[in-house]
């Protein structure tokens, strides 16, 4: 059996203990669709949310962008199924 | 009739029915380029044409009436310039607030002035906790 390869943001975002358990996922994402819903674009969106991030979990902003990213994706996923 | 069409109107544009489109699109989305205007009006209304799309678009910016924004890419990206607002983001909580601020777009402008520049466009974002009241 091969190597299984693991997406899942935990493994992207090292800095934190357990991010995915940590109330910060619920704000980043409570901020983003508020900006959404603002008619900000997914781009701008997901830019202006990796501080908030960033500010729970001190980290580069491509680490937390990655991160942010990641949720925004498995949201929109959750969304559709 | 929302209020950029009715200042397209004030303008002097004929509202024709693929303007009317192209406008909608603007009004609910943020940062789009040419391309994505045109995907979005077509599939409103299949006989828009891209050529319609750069005409209006290009006659909006001629009349101030949204801003071509050139970010680190090989096109262009169009916003309406209504409702100016920046937003304040609760680091506690996500919640998002919006506020404008006359003294602030004044600073902007001046600190621009005083650099030699005429301020063309900007983006601000303010991220902040809740102040919180001391107990007596």
């Amino acid at each position: 059996m091969g190597e299984v390869v693991s997406n899942s943001c935990f493994e992207v975002f090292d800095k934190a203990e357990e991010p995915e358990r940590c109330k910060c996922k619920g704000i980043v994402l409570n901020a983003y669709n508020n900006l959404r819903a603002d008619g900000l674009s997914e781009y701008q969106a997901i830019k202006t949310v990796v501080p908030v991030l960033q500010y729970h979990h001190p980290s580069p902003f491509l680490e937390a962008r990655n991160v942010v990213e990641c949720w925004v994706f498995e949201q929109s996923q959750s969304a559709a199924h | 009739m929302t209020e950029l069409e009715q200042r397209c109107i004030d303008a002097g544009l004929k509202m024709t029915g693929p303007r009317k489109t192209i406008l909608k699109v603007l009004n609910n989305s943020n940062h789009l380029s040419v391309e994505e205007v045109y995907e979005k009006a077509k599939a409103i209304d299949s006989t828009i044409s891209i050529a319609t799309v750069y005409r209006t678009l290009s006659m909006l910016d001629e009349l101030d009436l949204v801003t071509r924004q050139e970010f680190n890419e090989t096109f262009s990206r169009y916003d309406t310039n209504l409702d100016h607002h920046h937003h304040l983001i609760d680091l506690d909580t996500g919640k998002v607030i919006e506020f404008q601020n006359e003294e602030l777009e004044k600073l902007k402008e001046k600190i621009a002035e005083e650099l030699g520049f005429e301020l063309v466009d900007h983006t601000l974002e303010l991220y902040g906790r809740r102040i919180k009241k001391k107990k007596k």
